[in-house]
């Protein structure tokens, strides 16, 4: 191995090393914990501790897109000193490594994106993203897309509470017929299931991405049990 | 009706997700820390324009966790002392 060669694979290490996943799983559980202080908390004016959860939450979707940046920097210089690194997706725009993962577990990576909305709430993409599992991939993809990352990253954690008001057994197979289809680059796709399902499993430690599109499917398959409408998930 | 006891139990639940948060803070955190670590000596003696940019992306990030978790303790000790108070 050349020196140059060296270079960039300590380069490629630290590309690789950098926090996203962790960035994500706070993020998700700060907004669990303001959903639930501003809910219980929304007659008081005494307390400023949702607000301040919020502020908390802002600062980690900055720190998302820095890390993206540094991500994109590390690359070009790569590409600069004639070392691009092989393993590394190709992406048609921006950084964000939601998006980014959305790519790999749709399918499309190199596929032009939508333009984030950054208007969207979590409830938003909920619904718009439930409605497009019941229709197709490309669909699914362009709504978890159009999902700010901060929102997001805390779709795990607000399908988690929705997915149990049907029998885990049938939401399992409802979901391992439907992911193939939606979720073509989603590894260990049982193994997830089960977990969100709090079904026994194997341990399995995924991107946080990963558990809130499988989260989405979750809930389309408890829809299409029940009969409910994507509308009756929120309000 | 709410109780005082099911405020505070709520309360108790959304202190429990924060300190989930502030844990996968520190975890990112020092993985932050080791990266920028392992860049500054990997391209020490770089005037590259994107190694230069890089660094200060890590850097803003690194400020952000700092700020996040301030905002957290802040966010903590309200709900603690308004829960007390009821």
């Amino acid at each position: 191995m050349s020196l140059l060669h060296a270079l960039a694979d300590r380069v490629v290490t630290v590309r690789g090393a950098l926090p996203v996943a962790e960035v994500g799983v706070a993020s998700g559980r700060l907004r669990e914990a303001t959903a639930l202080l501003a809910a219980t908390l929304e007659a008081s004016s005494a307390v400023s501790a949702a607000p301040l959860l919020a502020s908390a939450a802002s600062h980690l979707d900055a720190a998302c897109g820095a890390l993206g940046r540094a991500g994109d920097e590390l690359d070009r210089y790569l590409a600069a000193v004639g070392v691009a690194p092989s393993a590394a997706p190709m992406v048609t725009s921006g950084s964000c490594p939601w998006a980014a993962r959305i790519d790999v577990l749709t399918g499309s990576v190199g596929a032009a994106r939508p333009s984030v909305d950054d208007r969207l709430t979590v409830d938003a993409v909920l619904v718009s993203a439930v409605r497009a599992a019941g229709r197709d991939r490309l669909a699914l993809r362009a709504s978890l897309l159009v999902a700010p990352p901060a929102v997001g990253w805390a779709l795990a954690a607000r399908t988690a509470g929705l997915v149990g008001v049907a029998a885990p057994d049938r939401v399992r197979a409802g979901a391992l017929s439907r992911l193939p289809g939606l979720l073509p680059g989603l590894p260990a796709a049982d193994a997830l299931v089960r977990q969100a399902l709090r079904l026994p499993g194997p341990a399995v430690s995924a991107h946080p991405a990963d558990a809130g599109a499988v989260g989405v499917v979750l809930v389309s398959v408890v829809l299409a049990l029940t009969g409910a409408l994507p509308e009756s998930l929120v309000g | 009706m709410a109780s005082v006891a099911e405020v505070k139990a709520a309360i108790d639940v959304a202190m429990a997700h924060v300190q989930e948060g502030q844990e996968a803070v520190r975890a990112a955190n020092d993985k932050l820390d080791a990266a920028r670590a392992s860049l500054a000596a990997a391209v020490d003696g770089s005037a590259h324009e994107s190694v230069a940019a890089a660094r200060s992306a890590l850097a803003q990030a690194a400020t952000e966790l700092d700020d996040c978790m301030t905002a957290t303790l802040g966010a903590m000790e309200q709900a603690q002392t308004y829960a007390a108070a009821l």
